[in-house]
């Protein structure tokens, strides 16, 4: 086993995102304390643990935020998360670091130091700061992390730990960074142990009589005699995700990289959860303090980032920003399992096609509505316009239904049209002539009696349509065209 | 004569044809999606309708025809792919295309308001979801927007059915394949205006099925009405075919 540890010292900051300006020197807020410093403002003599006031006065420029911790621990997950595309034994280690048991995804990536360095590269690339630590044990790599080592220089070629450099490193760590009591800690520092290393030079009969089980529990996870379980890291039950905009974005298509890292983070999530969303839920905050919320309905087969990101922005298009946006938050609850699909060798057109109408339709959704796509249907009933209906996708139902005997035409008006009559004949741009009929329906006597008599008649313009004759009201209708 | 080679190369690469050279119907026949209607596929160079691009259906008058026109074709494109219908002046009526042999769950209606349609038709068009595309347009649509519309049905590999009133056949149009309908006493009239490889300007007449066209008898001359004798009298002849012809069942159906 190699567990990798990856510690975020500045995770507090980062994780207020574009709101921290990394250029310029920033602390963290606790109970009227520095928590945290970033690079610039310990360059300027801050340390954590200095009170505000005298922080102010040694930088006056310093840029005070207060801590959010809920937030910390959102940012730690997806941290989490995107470690999670490299195994999956990923546990949380206090509040601002990971370990990741990495050897068991040797051969998926190759080696180990391939692994190594596509893993931090997926931090570097967003600007995180991280130290690392490796070790056979997970609080080995822990405790290593603290100082932060070059994980490089501990492989061999092979991939194999260095366990010589590696105790060395170990060795030069401050017995105050085990995980004991600070009674532990005096007592040691009482016997002149300064260094881990010298601790660990000890007897282990020295060990199990002059100190606390605790701390023998610590050193026997550190050097792996007993068994070091943590909780792994399971993906919540559902998707949080959130972006900040420096300085606020006005225009619709400026939000598109952040929309796109959203969903970007949204697919490992569904990747790894083997779910599909029913919906993407958005909230925009504006600078202003506002915010707003609106939604994406989705049906998707499979979940498709760039055609879901033209979808996002297709509908932004529509929208009208009613200030600049400060954050964007993406929510997804409603998460239904991922149907089991099989790949086919060849492409497999039907599903190709089921996959472009579905894209389809979640655009003509968003523009015209649910009722802008109907399907066409056949249903049992007396009267013609209840036999033929278009119905909406989300309602439409299978049905077989053996073909009527009778003509039928290819198209049904809306709405039936009445026609005026002269010499008992109707009348629809000029005479009509009543090629055959009538055919009688005559039906709903438990509702509102409909008799009819339907005709094929031929109008001026050599075009034929169906038209009935009211038998009750002697009204006649046009109702449909052969066309 | 020098030519440029940009000529030489369109000449070469385009899909060009020179009229003092034979159509191109002999080396591409079968290409086009057999219409259902053999002297009609004789009239179009490809050997039926075009698998992808628009084509313009020119008409004034409703109910003569025009989509019986296309339906044995969507009929055969239906079987294995969507039809879709969008925003059409009247609903396409389930029972009547079952009839005809449309598959109608394949068959889907795009219901857009007016200023959304052309983008709709184009969507549709370049999705590449469906076979065909029906639409529908009463203006006079710019000749830009009916070249993208073109384009899109390139793309997405989808025959585009354009339905346009008749007096848009005065204005120039990218589509392939124009034709004018116009209606006959008992047949669709059809005019190819325009049609890619090869000359244009057959005309056709299709005639309608026989058992819309049927006539009967007005009922006071129906065979129940005569006195009894008659009746006999005709039973007994070769009348009897006749009557058979004209009963009122038979003629419902």
């Amino acid at each position: 086993m190699l567990y990798l540890c990856l510690r975020f010292p500045q995770l507090g900051l980062e994780a207020l995102g574009n709101s921290v300006d990394r250029e310029q020197p920033s602390a963290l807020l606790e109970n009227g304390r520095l928590r945290l410093c970033n690079r610039i403002a310990e360059q300027r003599g801050l340390s954590p643990g200095i009170s505000t006031g005298q922080a102010q006065a040694l930088c006056p420029e310093l840029h005070c935020h207060p801590r959010d911790a809920l937030r910390e621990q959102h940012y730690l997950q997806r941290l989490a998360l995107w470690a999670y595309r490299f195994s999956d034994d990923v546990c949380l280690s206090g509040e601002d670091a990971l370990i990741i048991e990495i050897s068991r995804s040797r051969r998926l990536f190759g080696s180990i130091q391939r692994l190594h360095r596509r893993l931090l590269a997926a931090y570097q690339r967003h600007n995180i700061t991280v130290q690392e630590g490796l070790g056979p044990t997970p609080l080995c790599a822990e405790l290593l992390s603290l100082k932060g080592i070059t994980v490089a220089a501990l492989l061999a070629d092979d991939g194999s730990l260095q366990r010589p450099a590696m105790k060395r490193q170990l060795a030069r760590l401050p017995c105050q960074v085990l995980p004991t009591s600070s009674k532990t800690h005096k007592a040691l520092h009482s016997m002149g142990l300064r260094r881990l290393g010298e601790v660990l030079a000890l007897p282990r009969k020295t060990l199990l009589s002059g100190f606390e089980p605790a701390f023998c529990d610590a050193i026997d996870r550190l050097t792996g005699r007993s068994e070091d379980v943590r909780p792994r890291f399971l993906p919540g039950e559902r998707f949080v995700g959130e972006r900040t905009l420096h300085g606020g974005v006005q225009h619709s298509e400026q939000l598109r990289p952040a929309i796109d890292e959203l969903l970007q983070e949204l697919a490992i999530y569904l990747r790894l959860r083997q779910t599909l969303p029913q919906s993407l839920n958005w909230r925009f905050h504006y600078l202003d303090g506002q915010h707003e919320d609106w939604q994406t309905p989705l049906s998707l087969s499979h979940f498709e980032r760039p055609a879901l990101l033209a979808l996002v922005m297709l509908q932004l298009d529509g929208r009208r920003l009613p200030g600049a946006v400060e954050s964007i938050e993406l929510h997804c609850h409603q998460l239904t399992a991922l149907q089991p699909r099989c790949e086919q060798l060849f492409s497999d057109a039907e599903q190709e096609q089921r996959n472009a109408q579905q894209m389809l339709f979640n655009k003509l959704r968003l523009r015209v509505g649910e009722h802008g796509i109907r399907r066409l249907q056949q249903r049992e009933d007396w009267l013609p316009e209840y036999q033929g209906v278009a119905c909406p996708q989300s309602a439409y139902r299978h049905s077989k239904i053996a073909a009527t005997v009778a003509l039928r035409p290819a198209v049904l008006l809306a709405e039936l049209q009445p026609l005026p009559v002269q010499e008992g004949l109707p009348l629809w741009q000029g005479r009509l002539e009543l090629l055959q009929g009538p055919e009688r329906i005559d039906s709903h006597w438990w509702q509102q009696r409909q008799a009819r008599d339907y005709y094929i008649a031929r109008h001026e313009q050599q075009g034929l349509c169906w038209v009935f004759k009211d038998c009750l009201s002697q009204q006649w209708y046009l109702h449909g065209f052969f066309s | 004569m020098s030519q440029s080679p940009s000529l030489n190369e369109l000449l070469t690469q385009q899909p060009l044809w020179r009229a003092g050279r034979a159509p191109l119907n002999s080396a591409r026949a079968g290409e086009g999606i057999d219409s259902g209607w053999p002297t009609l596929n004789e009239a179009l160079h490809h050997g039926g309708w075009p698998r992808s691009g628009s084509c313009e259906l020119l008409h004034s008058a409703v109910g003569i025809g025009e989509l019986s026109l296309v339906l044995p074709a969507l009929s055969a494109l239906s079987q294995r792919k969507g039809i879709a219908w969008v925003s059409p002046p009247f609903l396409p009526y389930a029972p009547g295309l079952h009839q005809q042999g449309l598959i109608l769950e394949q068959q889907f209606l795009l219901q857009a308001p007016p200023a959304q349609q052309l983008w709709c038709t184009e969507e549709a068009l370049r999705s590449g979801a469906f076979a065909a595309v029906l639409s529908w347009s009463r203006d006079d649509l710019p000749h830009r927007q009916l070249r993208r519309l073109h384009l899109a049905a390139r793309d997405g590999h989808c025959w585009h059915l354009h339905f346009r009133p008749g007096h848009c056949e005065q204005q120039a149009s990218p589509a392939p394949l124009r034709l004018r309908l116009t209606a006959e006493t008992a047949a669709l009239g059809v005019t190819v205006l325009k049609q890619p490889g090869g000359h244009a300007g057959q005309s056709l007449s299709l005639p309608r099925p026989t058992a819309l066209l049927h006539r009967q008898r007005p009922a006071r001359q129906w065979p129940v009405s005569l006195p009894p004798r008659r009746r006999l009298a005709l039973h007994s002849t070769a009348g009897q075919r006749a009557e058979k012809a004209t009963s009122p069942a038979r003629a419902s159906v």
